[in-house]
C-alpha cells in the first residue's frame, strides 16, 4: 500500500539520532515543519492540558496557557480542529494569552487536535517566534505528525518500552474501520472508555507480537475478546 | 429488535423533512428521457430522485448536517436511479491514502478497502488520474486487477465505474459503482454519477462547523474523523448487541432516521453511554 506521506514522515522521525522516540519525534517535526516549539500535550480532568513531551521553546507557550486557561492548544483540543495564528501580536481571541506570548518572543502558532473519532486526547502545539502560515505541504505534515503523535502518546500510556519500532508504535493502515469498530467493542468489554480500550488493544497487540489490523480482525469476528 | 438491515437501504419517501411532494410525474419525461437513457417507466421515479438529491444539497447550504449520513443518502439515490446495485465514496487523508467515508451499503465498505490495501483497482486508478474509470465487463481484465477483479466478481459483480471526487486541480477522493450485470454505464449515466460526484464535494466543503478548518485538508480530515466515531460506535453496538457491526450500523442510521435525530448526534449518545444498544427501538 502506498503511504506517501507518511512514509517521508516517518522517515524524518528515523533518520533523528537515537535516543527516546518522543525526543525524536519532537526533533524531527520542529526541523521537518521550521518550528522551534514543539509539544504534545494530554488532556487531563480538569479543562487544562499537560504537556507529555515537547521542545525546550515550547515552554513559555505551554506554561502561559496553562497560567492563562486560554491559547490555542486549549481550543484545538476543545472544538476538534486546528487553530491557526498566523500573528500572535495581532490575535483578539485570546486577549490575555496573545500579549502574554508576544512579551516572550512568539508569534506563530499552529495547533492540532489529538484525536480519533469520539476520542480527543489533547492537542500537538507547534509555534515559531516570527510571523506567518503553514504552507500547504508542511500543514500536511502537521497533520501526520498530530495522528502520530496520538499513537505515541497512547504508547506511551500502553507501554513502557521505549525502543518499540517505529511500526509498532505508528499504525497506518487500511483497515483502521476495523481498528476503530474494535475499539468499540473492547470499550463495552472492559466497561471502559475508548481510549483505555485502544491503547489496551496496542498493548496487547505488541505482547503477543501481532498486527494492530489483525488483533482488530480477531476482535471484530469475535475470534478475541480482551476481557 | 430484529432489524431488516434491506429496509435501512430504502429511502423513506414520504414524510422527510424535505416534504418533497412529487407529482404525477408525467410532465417531463421526454426530457429526462433523453437525459438518463432509461426505460420510460422508471423515468419519474429517476427524475424525482435526481431533483431530491439538489434539494437534499441546497438544504446542506443553509441547516446543520450530518455528512456521513447524507453521503449515503446520495449513494443510495445513485442506487435508487438503477445506475448501479451498489455505491461507496472515498475520501483521501492527510497521509494521501485514501479512506472510506460512505456508502449505499455497508458491505461495500469491505470491497472498497480491499482496494486500498492492495493499492490496486478502478477507484485507486481514478483517484491516481483524476479521470472516470470505465470497466464494462470486469471478467475481460483479469490482468488489470487480478487481486481486485477475483474478489469483486466473487462478490457477484460484472461491471465498475468509478469517478473523481473533483475541487478544481485537486482529487478528493472517488465515487465507485459497482453494477451486477455487464455492460456499464450509459454516458448520460456517467453524466448524471459525475454530477452526483460533485454533489458529494460540495458537501464534504460545506461542513458548517469546519468554517476555522482553514483548508480543504482540515475539512477532509474532520470529514473522516466523523466516520471514525461512527465506527467506534458501531462497535459498541455490535458488543452490546451481540451483532455484527453492518447490522449495528443499519440500526443507528434506522434509528436516527425514525427519530429525526443526526446519525453522528446519536454515535455520540451511544459512545458516552446515554444510549444504549437495547434502547435504539424505532
Amino acid at each position: 500500500m502506498n503511504h506517501g506521506n507518511f512514509d517521508r514522515v516517518l522517515g524524518a522521525i528515523a533518520s533523528q539520532p537515537p535516543g527516546l522516540i518522543t525526543d525524536r519525534f519532537c526533533a524531527a517535526a520542529a526541523s521537518g515543519l521550521s518550528t522551534p516549539g514543539v509539544s504534545v500535550a494530554l488532556a487531563g480532568t480538569s479543562a487544562s492540558l499537560e504537556t507529555i513531551f515537547a521542545t525546550p521553546e515550547a515552554s513559555n507557550g505551554d506554561t502561559l496557557q496553562a497560567d492563562l486557561g486560554e491559547g490555542p492548544s486549549f481550543d484545538a483540543h476543545r472544538l476538534g480542529w486546528p487553530i491557526i495564528v498566523e500573528n500572535l501580536s495581532r490575535d483578539s481571541t485570546w486577549p490575555a494569552f496573545s500579549r502574554a506570548a508576544t512579551d516572550h518572543g512568539l508569534r506563530a502558532m499552529f495547533a492540532f487536535p489529538l484525536r480519533s473519532g469520539a476520542m480527543k486526547l489533547g492537542a500537538l502545539t507547534l509555534s515559531r517566534p516570527v510571523a506567518g502560515g503553514l504552507d500547504p505541504q508542511l500543514y500536511t505534515d502537521a497533520l501526520i505528525y498530530a495522528r502520530l503523535g496520538l499513537d505515541l502518546l497512547l504508547t506511551n500510556t500502553a507501554t513502557d518500552a521505549p525502543d518499540v519500532a517505529l511500526e509498532q508504535i505508528f499504525t497506518v493502515g487500511a483497515d483502521s474501520a476495523l481498528i476503530h469498530q474494535a475499539t468499540g467493542m473492547v470499550s463495552v468489554q472492559l466497561g471502559a472508555g475508548l481510549t483505555e480500550a485502544l491503547a489496551l488493544l496496542r498493548a496487547h497487540a505488541y505482547a503477543s507480537n501481532q498486527s494492530l489490523s489483525s488483533l482488530a480482525q480477531d476482535v471484530v469476528a469475535r475470534r478475541t475478546r480482551l476481557d | 429488535m430484529v432489524t431488516n438491515p434491506t429496509e435501512c437501504n430504502c429511502r423513506p419517501e414520504a414524510g422527510t423533512p424535505q416534504g418533497f411532494e412529487h407529482g404525477s410525474g408525467q410532465a417531463s419525461t421526454k426530457n429526462v428521457d433523453e437525459l438518463l437513457d432509461t426505460p420510460t417507466d422508471s423515468l419519474p421515479q429517476g427524475e424525482r430522485q435526481l431533483l431530491d438529491a439538489f434539494v437534499e444539497l441546497a438544504d446542506t447550504l443553509v441547516e446543520d448536517f450530518d455528512l456521513v449520513d447524507f453521503l449515503c443518502g446520495l449513494t443510495e439515490r445513485v442506487v435508487a436511479l438503477e445506475i448501479a446495485a451498489e455505491v461507496g465514496i472515498l475520501l483521501v487523508d492527510e497521509g494521501g491514502v485514501l479512506q472510506f467515508i460512505a456508502a449505499s451499503h455497508e458491505r461495500t465498505q469491505m470491497l472498497e478497502l480491499f482496494q486500498v490495501e492492495h493499492d490496486e483497482g478502478p477507484c485507486q486508478d481514478c483517484f491516481t488520474t483524476g479521470e472516470p474509470v470505465s470497466v464494462p465487463n470486469l471478467a475481460d481484465t483479469d490482468e488489470r486487477w487480478p487481486l481486485f477483479t477475483t474478489k469483486a466478481l466473487a462478490l457477484g459483480f460484472r461491471s465498475v465505474q468509478a469517478v473523481p471526487l473533483r475541487l478544481r486541480g485537486t482529487v478528493l477522493g472517488a465515487m465507485n459503482l459497482f453494477l451486477t450485470e455487464p455492460g456499464g454505464i450509459t454516458t448520460q449515466g456517467l453524466a448524471v454519477v459525475q454530477a452526483m460526484a460533485d454533489i458529494a464535494t460540495i458537501g464534504v466543503l460545506q461542513q458548517r462547523e469546519l468554517h476555522r478548518a482553514h483548508t480543504v485538508e482540515g475539512q477532509l480530515q474532520s470529514a473522516l474523523q466523523s466516520r471514525i466515531g461512527i465506527e467506534q460506535a458501531k462497535g459498541i453496538v455490535a458488543e452490546q448487541g451481540q451483532m455484527d457491526p453492518d447490522a449495528a450500523f443499519d440500526l443507528l442510521r434506522l434509528y436516527a432516521r425514525t427519530n429525526n435525530r443526526k446519525l453522528l448526534d446519536v454515535a455520540r449518545a451511544v459512545i458516552d453511554g446515554t444510549t444504549a444498544a437495547s434502547d435504539l427501538t424505532v
